[in-house]
């Protein structure tokens, strides 16, 4: 494919996303209903994301690094796992950019806004249309060596499927992940409150962006203050954008942490969600709009942060990136996505979201990457 | 542990009823300090395997001889008590080794009491199959029953190191496991575990008594395979009379009905210098005489792609970015 033809493609898929993002078109109503009898998210919740949280204006630079590394194939086999949904439209973005012919398996718990965003296509010089499959496979007669699979989902998924691939396939493997927010030692408390909680309310914390803990510099006072103000954020945001749905599962973990919380550290209700609170040790709040809050030392941040290295995929600064905190979180975890605090769920559409696995690799480097623990990680 | 009671809007001063006490989450022993007394009077400090975000959880006792007394007489009633004297092999390396297993504790007082002999099988890292038979060939020649007890993972490792062989180790010899496999060795589902043991160690797979305990806990409730008979149950897991298991909702913490499945609430009276009362995970289903086991509540994998909890807990120490 020529460059310009990999443009179009890309392009007919955002203008597409865009009426799927206007609740004024037939597409967009549907859409919405159909996303909301799916769940997990709430209506107000579905609505958010599509207004906010697709990346319907991306710039010609933008679009410049995306074709970039989509990097060039016959064929692209894509597997979406139950993704916050607006991220099929990047997935598949990579995929249609990347090869003028892909397949893709939607899944089975998130099976609408993948197939409506392909279905509002609506170009005859796209090229050839995504088809669906149901299961994994390679066109027969294919060079393997320029097919891809491009694959979405748990660490057990990549290797799964990487297993079961021929050597010479590259695979694109997104495994899950959480954001972090730095909160630096000059950002304003409140301004920081609201940065955060902007971006927990879309996706309920269900996100690989998500900011799930907020590291905050300055001693316990001030983090005590921060997670006071981002409680009664998320109280005020759950009126507007109410909560989705939790399973029974996640609800337990939910009613874990927040005793957990209440024995360690402190707690603050936050409207169907809630904040912890703890001084220099943390652990990570199941999903639902839960945060956990700490205060940190910045020379403590790189051993704090040492277990979840391969685990963060998105970092939010509030602040100045040169506080002593944000620059220590940055050094900790060098291959996250970096972004102001309030624009950790607004990713620009300039390749993978997720910068700690970009490239395509072997299925043997997957299943190494991904596998049983105790194997070798590289 | 007040905050607690606030949150259930309990007045500390009413409480007359050990089911009234709010359990304890296994993650705080993670986190902070459970303990009832200070540190320098900490006689033995176990540590749990697993870590959580680099920590690993601690169980501070002050006095052991209350963990020896229990673990003692629960033991001889479940696992031994046709004997007052058996040849232990202990599939883990010996208790100096890793001072701050409670199950190296455990195992280490037991065949004190009740050993003719003990072998400690895995010696720097490598499963000493050679002791293993030299204790086999000791418990045939004195007639003593041969008890072999370890971590479910350790069986693994003892099959792999078996490597097909047999080694049988006479009708009345047992095994006590215990235990799951995370990051330790090959995932073997329990049956098939149990089939393939009974199998190589040349007894009745009804001779493998699984164990339930836990570093946060004092007491330790074991399947009732050798008791079938005499008030046990073989897939029932009996806990002493000083341990009593409840099932709760996993949401609002109430008990659940009677058969219902919840999760393991545990009163444990050895853990009088800890909490009493312990909030698990695992998911069991109350029964006549005591529990069985059905799992631990994993937590849903999220919707989403954002990272479960138990993803989170298996970062590995030699995760590299």
């Amino acid at each position: 494919m020529t460059r310009e033809q990999r443009e179009r493609r890309v392009m007919a898929l955002v203008r597409a996303a865009r009426r799927l993002a206007d609740a004024r078109t037939p597409e967009g109503r549907e859409v919405r209903s159909a996303m909301v009898r799916q769940g997990p998210l709430s209506e107000q919740g579905v609505d958010l994301a599509l207004r906010e949280h697709l990346e319907l204006e991306p710039s010609t630079w933008e679009t410049d690094a995306l074709i970039e590394a989509a990097g060039d194939a016959e064929y692209v086999h894509v597997l979406l796992s139950a993704n916050v949904f607006v991220g099929a439209l990047r997935a598949l973005a990579l995929a249609v950019a990347a090869a003028p012919r892909v397949t893709v398996r939607v899944s089975r718990r998130e099976s609408v806004f993948a197939r409506e965003l392909l279905r509002a296509v609506d170009e005859p010089d796209f090229g050839e249309p995504v088809r669906y499959a149901e299961t994994l496979r390679l066109e027969p007669g294919l060079d393997e060596a320029r097919c891809e699979v491009h694959l979405y989902g748990h660490d057990e998924t990549m290797v799964q499927v990487a297993a079961s691939l021929p050597e010479n396939v590259r695979v694109r493997a997104h495994g899950a992940g959480m954001g972090i927010a730095g909160v630096g030692g000059t950002a304003e408390l409140g301004d920081a409150a609201e940065a955060i909680a902007a971006s927990v309310i879309p996706f309920d914390q269900r996100g690989c962006l998500s900011p799930r803990v907020v590291l905050v510099e300055g001693g316990h006072e001030r983090a005590a203050a921060l997670a006071h103000h981002l409680a009664s954020l998320l109280a005020r945001g759950a009126e507007c954008v109410p909560i989705g749905t939790l399973s029974p599962e996640e609800r337990a973990e939910a009613t874990r942490y927040r005793d957990t919380c209440r024995m360690v550290g402190d707690l603050f209700e936050a409207g169907g969600g809630c904040v912890g609170l703890t001084s220099e040790t943390f652990w990570v709040p199941p999903v639902g709009r839960n945060v956990h809050v700490v205060s940190c030392d910045p020379s403590r941040a790189a051993a704090l942060l040492s277990p979840l290295r391969r685990r963060v995929a998105a970092v939010g600064i509030a602040g100045s990136e040169q506080d002593a905190l944000p620059m220590a979180v940055l050094k900790a975890l060098p291959r996250a996505r970096v972004s102001a605090a309030d624009r950790m769920q607004k990713p620009p559409l300039d390749g993978p979201v997720d910068r700690r696995t970009p490239d395509p690799r072997t299925p043997a480097d997957v299943v190494r990457r991904f596998g049983a623990p105790g194997a070798r990680v590289d | 542990m007040e905050r607690l009671y606030l949150a259930r809007g309990l007045d500390v001063h009413s409480i007359d009823r050990a089911s009234q006490v709010p359990a304890v989450p296994t993650d705080v022993f993670k986190l902070r300090r459970v303990a009832c007394h200070p540190p320098d009077l900490d006689e033995v400090v176990f540590l749990t395997s697993g870590t959580t975000l680099g920590t690993r959880g601690q169980h501070a006792v002050r006095d052991a001889d209350t963990y020896r007394r229990g673990a003692r007489a629960w033991a001889s009633r479940m696992l031994y008590s046709d004997t007052d004297i058996l040849h232990w092999v202990i599939l883990a390396p010996p208790y100096e080794e890793a001072r701050s297993s409670s199950l190296g504790f455990m195992l280490d007082d037991l065949s004190a009491v009740a050993g003719s002999s003990v072998t400690w099988a895995v010696r720097g890292g490598r499963m000493e199959v050679d002791a293993i038979e030299r204790a086999v060939a000791r418990s045939m020649a004195d007639g003593s029953p041969i008890i072999v007890a370890g971590a479910s993972f350790a069986f693994v490792h003892l099959l792999d190191a078996l490597r097909g062989r047999q080694l049988p180790i006479g009708p009345v010899g047992r095994v006590m496991q215990t235990g799951g496999f995370k990051g330790k060795s090959r995932v073997v589902d329990g049956k098939t575990l149990r089939g393939d043991v009974a199998r190589a160690l040349g007894i009745d797979a009804e001779r493998i008594v699984s164990e339930y305990g836990m570093t946060e806990l004092g007491s330790q409730a074991y399947e009732g395979r050798l008791r079938v008979g005499q008030g046990g149950a073989a897939d029932v897991f009996h806990a002493p009379p000083w341990m009593r298991v409840h099932a709760v909702h996993e949401e609002t913490l109430e008990p659940v009905d009677e058969g219902d499945v919840g999760i393991a609430r545990i009163e444990d009276l050895t853990n009088v210098d800890s909490a009493v009362a312990v909030q698990t995970a695992d998911r069991i289903r109350v029964c006549e005489g005591g529990f069985r086991l059905l799992g631990r509540n994993e937590g849903a994998s999220p919707r989403g792609c954002s990272i479960g909890i138990d993803e989170i807990l298996q970062t590995r120490e030699d995760d590299e970015p």
